[in-house]
C-alpha cells in the first residue's frame, strides 16, 4: 500500500521540525516510543503564559514516513490551541486527515500519546496534576 | 557504472542527513546521552 499524498507531503516537507528549550517552565516535552520498536517521537509545546495558548510546537521523530507525517501534522494542529484542547486531539482525526492504512494506525496513536505526554509535562512543571488517559494498546 | 555508484552515494547521504536532522535519537547521541539510561515506553 502506497503512502497517501498527504503523508508524502509531510515527509518531504515536514513542518515544525526542531527543538524547544526543555528547561523553560512554559515548555512541555513528550518523548514516546522506543528505539527497538522502530518509532521514537519527541513533541514539544510552548505555552504563552498570558493567553494560555500553545504558541509554538516542534517535533523530532525517528520512524517511518507515517510517523513523521503524524507528528508533523500534530504540531500544526497544536499551534493556537489551549492545552486542554490539545488533550482532546484523537488519533483517529490524524488517521482520517492522512488517510493512514490500518497497519499505520499505531503512528497516529504514538502522536496522540506524544501530545498527552507533552501536555502532562507542562502541567507538572506548572503545579497541575497529571491527567490520566488510557495507555495505547496498539502495537 | 561509476555514475550509478556516485548517484547512489549522493542519494543515501542526503537521505541519512535528512533523517538524522529529524531524529530525536541522533540529537541525544550528539549530546552524549546514553540511550540505555532512558526508560523507553515500549509499545
Amino acid at each position: 500500500m502506497a503512502y497517501s499524498e498527504k503523508v508524502l507531503g509531510h515527509y518531504t516537507n515536514p513542518q515544525n521540525v526542531g527543538t524547544l528549550d526543555k528547561n523553560k517552565q512554559n515548555v512541555g516535552t513528550g518523548l514516546v516510543g522506543a528505539p527497538e520498536c522502530g518509532d521514537v517521537m519527541r513533541l514539544q509545546i510552548e505555552v504563552d503564559d498570558a493567553t494560555g495558548l500553545i504558541k509554538d510546537a516542534k517535533f523530532k521523530t525517528f520512524g517511518c514516513g507515517s510517523a513523521i507525517a503524524s507528528s508533523s501534522l500534530a504540531t500544526e494542529w497544536l499551534k493556537g490551541k489551549t492545552v486542554d484542547e490539545a488533550m482532546k486531539i484523537d488519533n483517529m482525526e490524524i488517521v482520517e486527515e492522512l488517510h493512514l492504512p490500518p497497519v499505520k494506525i499505531h503512528c497516529s496513536v504514538l502522536a496522540e500519546d506524544a501530545i498527552k505526554a507533552a501536555v502532562n509535562d507542562y502541567r507538572v512543571k506548572n503545579g497541575l496534576p497529571v491527567l490520566k488517559f488510557e495507555e495505547s494498546v496498539v502495537h | 557504472m561509476e555514475d550509478q555508484i556516485d548517484y547512489t552515494i549522493e542519494q543515501v547521504t542526503n537521505t541519512v542527513n535528512k533523517l538524522r536532522e529529524m531524529s530525536p535519537l541522533w540529537e541525544m547521541y550528539k549530546e552524549g546521552i546514553d540511550m540505555n539510561s532512558i526508560e523507553w515506553a515500549h509499545h
